[in-house]
């Protein structure tokens, strides 16, 4: 007689299985992993960010007689009434515990390690870094977003006022100065990533590192101001605009765009923080939970917004003119790399020199055109920026 | 099948002509009744199998509905039914709330086979979506716990699609044809089958459909109280379309009945694979580019099982024995194109289950009737799971160390139960119990800080129950339920989007145990039937999203850190509760019938994210009050009927903390709505049949609470049924 085996589960269960799979063909196939180059270095973002040593800024400048000065009396002699931001000059109160956006200027900072570095980085640090900006609610969520709330509203081809992001490219087109995001930025970097992921020459990776630097900051620059202007709908927004400036960190420390200004001019950091802090009282003044948006305390959130910009847009200006300085000395590829860094962060600065100086606003406009370095007066630029942002 | 003691009528069924059971293939009608002893009351039991939950609040969608109302999927096809709600996050998706619970917390079964997997996530899914409504005989919701019968999950109701039997009829080969088209949606789409006896007792039904559906036009945009649209979807220049709907889906089945002496075996298969399915609130999510879509690629389900039911003398008049083999495929991308990027990931669950089952002859012991019921049940799940970026303009690809879920996890649920049935002259008394056990089985992944689980849960559910037929014509119920839910591989190790947020695992979460108490009367007077239900249940252990802070995220989880919100789902603290009432009443009067329903349901729980807001607030997307009514004509001959529907739901304003967050809630709340449906269908020859249903009359732009689209404008279904 044959013995008959019991045939085990797990037969049972990988025919069953077998049977399924079969049945289940037509599937898709996973796309094949591209297998890394050499890993990317770090580097020291600290070099290729300062370019030089801190200065002390100019002793004439003084704090506007409307300016939040927690640093002075703890805002006894401001016009601003007691507040949050009064109990430790040095200390932002979060509003929310949890700050998101902390995670993108960490994710700014690891790309600064990766890219922005005296030496090319390797075509393999652009895609690492690509990742990292890409990352879900990640940076480039926030850049193809991004508005310039200096600008009026978008509108629709109706006229009726919309968000950037509802519109068709054309229409954001029409409206570049508003939908900087997504009209300028994004293809910016998007661009620059690539061009570094794929350029054999380490002249190439440079250039687009400094792209990829400059259009960064400018969205750094320009979401300190936008939270600070949406945290009158969005209370949390106040502790964006905060960690959009310096990366979560107080006023001792400092990510991000606040790593650049204390690195060119600490007085610059400090009043950029003030007017960090000047944000965030306003808002406990007109405190939301209260009713929120008391007229009272309008001109208060005007001067707030009008002394953050202010510092935000001179750290801006530092950083322009230290490159500006840095290419006037400098030569061959590197004098390539500062300007690629200039005419791309530069423009920042173009809309408040037309209301301040317009005469050198086009100037400025001119010098930052030119696409070859040997071409541009430093001297000029320097000058300019000079002028018209003198003071944080 | 759930085979519940239905109202008579409302378990109307096919039966084909070889008596198979509701589930024939064949266009024939009839009502099935049986004495039922004692009382000589009619009571119409529905189909063959033991009734596995008598005295219960239940109703049957029967083949006649779905041929009537023409619903757009199986989910589409409840929302006729008092205690049920529908949800949906796309329009190749839905998911029915039974008594305010969906998803994880509701049971869906195919022909009693279990179709809810280990990864179900939290809140609404698709997966009953997937279920091809043109295979089935009829839909059987039971309301409330129930899982001493069918095990874990089935904590607010249990969903179970009856599919259609093979019914040649007199021929030896019967073919069918059907076509249909949607205006709103451009809907075009039909089925082909062949129902055929291959040889001695044996019948065969095999078919196929395909359906291309185009973006689903709604009554307009749907707005919060202060005249600001709802978040998602997004529009067209129109106002009206919808983008991020859509979808493609093919379908096909085949299912062999052999008889057997006494013993009836079934083998089948249904495979349904729906493609281009962009999720609507992610497609453009909310604030991001128009041209961003998450899109789920490939969306499969695959069912293979055999049945064997038979009767084995007195102790297992009744017995069934199933083996099924399914496996659960997706496949999803975002697109962003403007950033030449495309996130990508994989999710594969197979399941394999075996579950028996008997019911005894009804026996009498001097006065008393006895009948009972016993089984056990084991059910499998092997989990693969991958996500991937991918550069599209570099064709770079990068892995992420783990996907949605853990790729190697395993899945285990099962147990064995009893039940029994006592009746004594107007009285009859019922309960049982459950042993269960669940087991989740996961390996660590490092990289992503995800721990390994093993973790077991013992599973008890029991029931009693009370039917008193206080009068001819009007009985008197009450149930105590307590069920069971061992959270699953979703709730231990899932890591998601969850709109604009984020949710992470939490692999110390324990079980959900839920208590329903119900009490119900049911009315049958002549041409007038009625049920009123009022039930309290209360969750113990409830799951619930809490808000985390970035400091809670897994230490190297980015998204996590970057989200807006961070949920992590947790054991509520207290007990949550669910209250409410449903009603259903329907009349006959020679050709006209009308038919109402009303539900209601609130829920509260303590604030999942602890110390913030008020001690309780409400469950998250607990459905508004809402209901139905229908007046109908129909031939007597069976040619033709005509119908006029209204559906309708107060505003819901009661709000979770989570709800404040979600995209497809507009600020405030949903908006009430009322919606006007016209239907109309003839049997122009024997061949030959066409309905059509006039949807939304009134145009109306209206949203079930919680859904990311809007329901569809004034538009027309139109569908023609061959027989040659």
């Amino acid at each position: 007689m044959i013995p008959i085996r019991p045939v085990p589960c797990r037969v049972v269960a990988s025919l069953a299985l077998a049977v399924i799979a079969a049945l289940a063909a037509c599937k898709a196939d996973d796309p094949v992993a591209t297998p890394d180059a050499a890993s990317a270095d770090a580097g020291d973002p600290a070099d290729g960010a300062t370019d030089g040593a801190p200065a002390d800024g100019d002793r004439a400048c003084q704090a506007q007689a409307t300016d939040y000065q927690p640093r002075v009396m703890r805002s006894a002699t401001d016009p601003f009434p007691p507040c949050v931001s009064d109990q430790d000059p040095d200390t932002y109160v979060v509003i929310d515990a949890s700050v998101s956006t902390i995670a993108r200027v960490a994710a700014f900072e690891e790309i600064a390690a990766m890219l922005f570095t005296a030496a090319a980085p390797p075509a393999q640090a652009f895609i690492d870094a690509r990742i990292l900006y890409l990352q879900s609610n990640g940076l480039e969520s926030r850049v193809s977003r991004r508005e310039d709330e200096h600008y009026p509203p978008a509108t629709t081809s109706g006229g009726a006022p919309a968000a950037c992001n509802t519109l068709a490219p054309a229409e954001q087109a029409a409206h570049a100065d508003r939908c900087v995001g997504p009209v300028v930025l994004a293809p910016l970097l998007g661009d620059a990533f690539a061009a570094g992921a794929t350029a054999g020459a380490a002249r190439e990776r440079r250039l687009a590192a400094a792209r990829v630097e400059a259009g960064l900051l400018r969205f750094l620059y320009l979401s300190v101001f936008k939270e600070a202007v949406t945290c009158a709908a969005a209370p949390q927004d106040c502790d964006s605009s905060w960690a959009y400036y310096g990366g979560g960190d107080q006023r001792a420390g400092g990510k991000g765009l606040a790593r650049y200004a204390r690195g060119l001019e600490p007085s610059t950091h400090d009043r950029a923080f003030d007017g960090v802090l000047a944000v965030r009282c306003w808002r406990d003044l007109d405190d939301p939970a209260d009713g929120g948006d008391d007229a009272t305390y309008a001109p208060l959130r005007t001067a707030a917004l009008a002394q953050l910009d202010r510092a935000a847009l001179r750290a801006v200006a530092l950083i322009v003119r230290a490159r500006t300085v840095a290419l006037a000395s400098a030569g061959g590829d590197d004098a390539a790399v500062h300007w690629e860094l200039v005419r791309h962060l530069g423009p920042t600065l173009l809309r408040e020199a037309a209301v301040r100086a317009p005469t050198q606003a086009v100037a400025l406009a001119t010098e930052l055109a030119r696409t070859d370095p040997a071409a541009v007066d430093a001297a000029a630029i320097v000058a300019i920026l000079d002028a018209v942002f003198p003071c944080p | 099948m759930l085979a519940v003691a239905a109202l008579p009528g409302r378990g109307q069924a096919d039966v084909g002509p070889d008596g198979a059971g509701r589930g024939g293939a064949g266009s024939g009608q009839a009502g099935g009744s049986a004495p039922d002893g004692d009382g000589g009351e009619t009571v119409i039991i529905d189909d063959v199998a033991p009734s596995p939950a008598p005295g219960r609040a239940a109703s049957t969608v029967s083949r006649a509905d779905l041929d009537e109302r023409l619903p757009r999927s199986a989910p589409d096809a409840l929302r006729w039914e008092p205690g049920v709600y529908v949800q949906q996050t796309a329009a190749a998706q839905g998911s029915a709330f039974v008594r305010g619970r969906t998803g994880q917390q509701t049971l869906l079964l195919f022909d009693g086979v279990r179709l809810n997997t280990s990864t179900w996530r939290q809140g609404p899914n698709q997966y009953f979506f997937t279920i091809d409504t043109r295979t089935l005989a009829a839909i059987d919701v039971v309301r409330g716990g129930a899982s001493t019968r069918w095990g874990a999950d089935a904590l607010g109701g249990v969903l179970d699609a009856v599919p259609r039997a093979p019914a040649p009829g007199a021929r030896r080969v019967a073919p069918r044809l059907e076509l249909r088209w949607g205006s709103a949606d451009h809907e075009l789409g039909g089925r082909a089958e062949v129902a055929a006896r291959p040889w001695r007792d044996a019948t065969l039904l095999v078919g196929g459909g395909y359906r291309d559906v185009s973006l689903l036009e709604s009554g307009g945009v749907v707005r919060d109280a202060d005249g600001i649209p709802a978040l998602v979807p997004a529009h067209a220049a129109d106002g009206r379309t919808q983008l991020g709907t859509g979808f493609r889906e093919a379908a096909w089945d085949a299912r062999l009945v052999q008889r057997v002496g006494d013993v009836r075996l079934t083998a089948a298969y249904h495979d349904y694979r729906q493609l281009d399915a962009p999720r609507t609130d992610q497609c453009p999510p909310a604030f991001a580019p128009l041209d961003e879509c998450l899109r789920y690629d490939e969306q499969f389900h695959t069912l293979v099982y055999a049945a064997a039911d038979a009767g084995l003398g007195a102790w297992a008049e009744r017995a069934r024995l199933v083996v099924s083999a399914q496996e659960q495929h997706e496949r999803r991308r975002r697109d962003r194109p403007r950033a030449d990027a495309r996130d990508g990931g994989r999710d594969d669950v197979r399941t394999l289950g075996v579950a028996a089952s008997a019911a005894t002859a009804r026996r009498r012991a001097g006065p008393l009737a006895l009948r009972g019921e016993y089984g056990a049940d084991l059910y499998v799940d092997h989990v693969d799971s991958v996500a991937w970026l991918e550069l599209t303009d570099l064709d770079f690809v990068r892995y992420d160390s783990r996907g949605q879920f853990v790729a190697g996890s395993r899945y285990a649920t099962g147990g064995g139960f009893a039940s029994g049935e006592v009746g004594w002259r107007r009285l009859s008394a019922r309960g049982g119990a459950r042993l269960g056990l669940a087991a989740a089985d996961t390996p660590a992944d490092p990289a992503s800080a995800t721990q390994a689980i093993g973790r077991r849960w013992l599973a008890p559910a029991a029931f009693v129950g009370a039917s008193w037929a206080v009068a001819a014509g009007l009985e008197l119920h009450a149930v105590l339920d307590r069920s069971f839910r061992a959270p699953n591989l979703d709730d231990l190790t899932g890591r998601q989007a969850a709109g604009p947020g984020f949710q992470f695992e939490n692999a110390a979460l324990g079980p959900e145990r839920a208590t329903t108490v119900e009490l119900g009367a049911e009315l049958t007077r002549r041409a007038l039937r009625a049920e009123l239900w009022a039930f309290t249940a209360r969750v113990d252990g409830a799951i619930a999203r809490s808000l985390r802070e970035i400091a809670d995220c897994p230490p190297t989880a980015r998204d996590c850190q970057a989200a807006w919100f961070r949920y992590q789902l947790v054991n509520l603290a207290g007990p949550a509760t669910i209250r409410g009432v449903e009603a259903a009443a329907e009349a006959e009067v020679g050709p006209l019938a009308v038919r109402a329903t009303l539900a209601q349901a609130r829920g509260d729980g303590p604030d999942p994210s602890a110390g913030a807001g008020p001690a309780r607030v409400p469950l998250s997307r607990v459905p508004p009050l809402n209901g139905s009514a229908e007046a109908r004509w129909r031939d007597g001959a069976g040619r033709g009927y005509a119908a006029l529907g209204v559906r309708w739901a107060a505003a819901q304003r009661r709000l979770a903390p989570a709800d404040r967050g979600d995209p497809r809630i507009p600020a405030g709340g949903t908006p009430g709505y009322g919606v006007i449906d016209l239907r109309a269908g003839v049997r122009v020859t024997a061949q030959l049949r066409v309905a059509a249903v006039l949807e939304n009359l009134l145009d109306a732009a209206y949203r079930y609470h919680g859904s990311s689209i809007d329901g569809p404008g004034r538009s027309v279904l139109v569908f023609v049924e061959v027989v040659p």
